[in-house]
């Protein structure tokens, strides 16, 4: 069988031909090629009869959660915070709230009560909505919030904590603003009572603005102590430690 | 239907980690992908874990998309070559039994049951081929796709998917035994 031969009986399976007459009085006259035509009109025709597999929407759900869950984890959302143009996905923050309520639950402590006595910086992060937050053993406050809003603000600006110590997170950094700018965010971090830190640079998520403080006179580092203000409000949004 | 250069420029708002693009690709290309995946892999749970890989390998390499082939072609060919990876990986584990979570729709019906058991038959026969010529089939004659587009996922010339597809189909019809009524 040659490659014309081939080809012939492969385009009179697939119904490609315009005129059949030759390709017909080929298999017609060649037994081995009417054996092979019928080999792929046999196969086709069984391909046809298989329906087309859908994912459940279980299974959809999952496969987005995972996948987010999965470039979270590697920080390659990271970069998204480099082009100002992230648009985060309830799948996104569902996967970074389902983390923060795991350590809470692990560390026993996440009930009603442990909302009394909070640091600070916490219940000033409880003051700004109907957030809960819990403190963990270590001293480490967590900002679990309630509303979507505050949800959505907690996942991402935990996330960019992460992504700022592991340095893979691109953010305006104080050097590059302008006297004005500088001077407007200090004066904002002031506010939020934390003059005593370090101005470490200015993020953008959909709108919202938020400056990234650190401890003064510390490099970031994988335990570095990350507080973002909104500079909108000049509150703590989010404290990561 | 997007033309090669929205898709580029799709790939481009991925790179730069534009989220809501990248849910955008996965919610127009994941039922195709893990279609083919599914009669690749022959193991639901194998083409769901592959699904996924395709997609974060298409995240982490979008900046790489040139837009000199249509999206889905570029995704099915990092849906094929993962589907690869994992039947090497099976390859090298002890045999698993494979169709144990294969799709049948509405087995209660009589007649459904009985195409059932034909679609059983014609997907063991599927899974039975050389994996080269299992991808070259389902994505001839169960996806549909143009010859250039399979070689484009295959990375192969046409002449190759032409052959391919010949003796994919030959060798289908043969493990299938006598034509299904």
């Amino acid at each position: 069988m040659n490659r014309r031969e081939i080809e012939l009986v492969t385009a009179l399976a697939e119904g490609r031909l315009e005129d059949e007459t030759e390709a017909r009085a080929l298999i017609e006259a060649n037994p081995g090629l009417r054996a092979a035509y019928e080999a792929q009109r046999r196969a086709i025709e069984a391909l046809s009869q298989l329906p087309t597999p859908e994912m459940s929407h279980a299974e959809r759900t999952a496969l987005h959660r995972d996948v987010w869950t999965a470039l979270t984890t590697e920080n390659i959302g990271g970069r998204s915070a480099a082009q100002r143009s992230v648009r985060l996905t309830w799948g996104y923050a569902a996967a970074a709230l389902l983390v923060v309520v795991g350590v809470a639950a692990a560390v026993g402590r996440f009930t009603g009560s442990e909302q009394q006595g909070l640091s600070g910086i916490a219940a000033e992060a409880v003051d700004q909505g109907s957030d809960e937050v819990t403190e963990d053993g270590a001293g480490g406050t967590t900002l679990v919030a309630a509303s979507p809003a505050a949800e959505d603000t907690a996942a991402f600006l935990s996330g960019y904590a992460d992504q700022a110590r592991q340095g893979t997170l691109s953010y305006t950094t104080s050097s590059r603003m302008t006297d004005e700018e500088t001077e407007a965010i200090e004066r904002c971090v002031d506010r939020a009572g934390l003059s005593d830190r370090k101005i470490e640079g200015e993020i953008e998520e959909e709108g919202k603005r938020f400056a990234l403080v650190v401890p003064e006179g510390e490099p970031l580092k994988s335990d570095t102590d990350i507080v973002f203000v909104d500079l909108e409000t000049c509150q703590i949004a989010y404290r990561d430690r | 239907m997007t033309t090669p250069i929205e898709d580029a420029q799709l790939l481009a708002r991925v790179a730069g980690g534009d989220h809501q693009a990248f849910t955008l690709v996965m919610e127009a290309h994941q039922d195709r992908i893990f279609a083919v995946c599914l009669r690749i892999l022959a193991n639901r749970e194998n083409a769901l874990d592959a699904t996924q890989e395709t997609f974060l390998t298409a995240f982490r390499k979008a900046h790489q998309f040139q837009g000199n082939s249509a999206l889905g072609t570029w995704l099915y060919r990092i849906a094929v070559n993962t589907c690869y990876d994992l039947l090497r990986k099976a390859k090298r584990r002890p045999a698993e039994p494979i169709l144990e979570h294969m799709d049948f729709a509405d087995p209660g019906a009589e007649e459904h049951v009985i195409s059932a058991g034909h679609r059983h038959e014609i997907m063991t026969a599927l899974a039975s081929l050389p994996p080269e010529f299992r991808a070259a089939v389902v994505l001839s004659d169960i996806e549909g796709l143009p010859l250039p587009e399979i070689a484009l996922a295959l990375g192969v010339p046409i002449g190759t998917v032409k052959s391919r597809v010949f003796r994919g189909r030959r060798l289908l019809a043969a493990r299938l035994g006598e034509p299904i009524t």
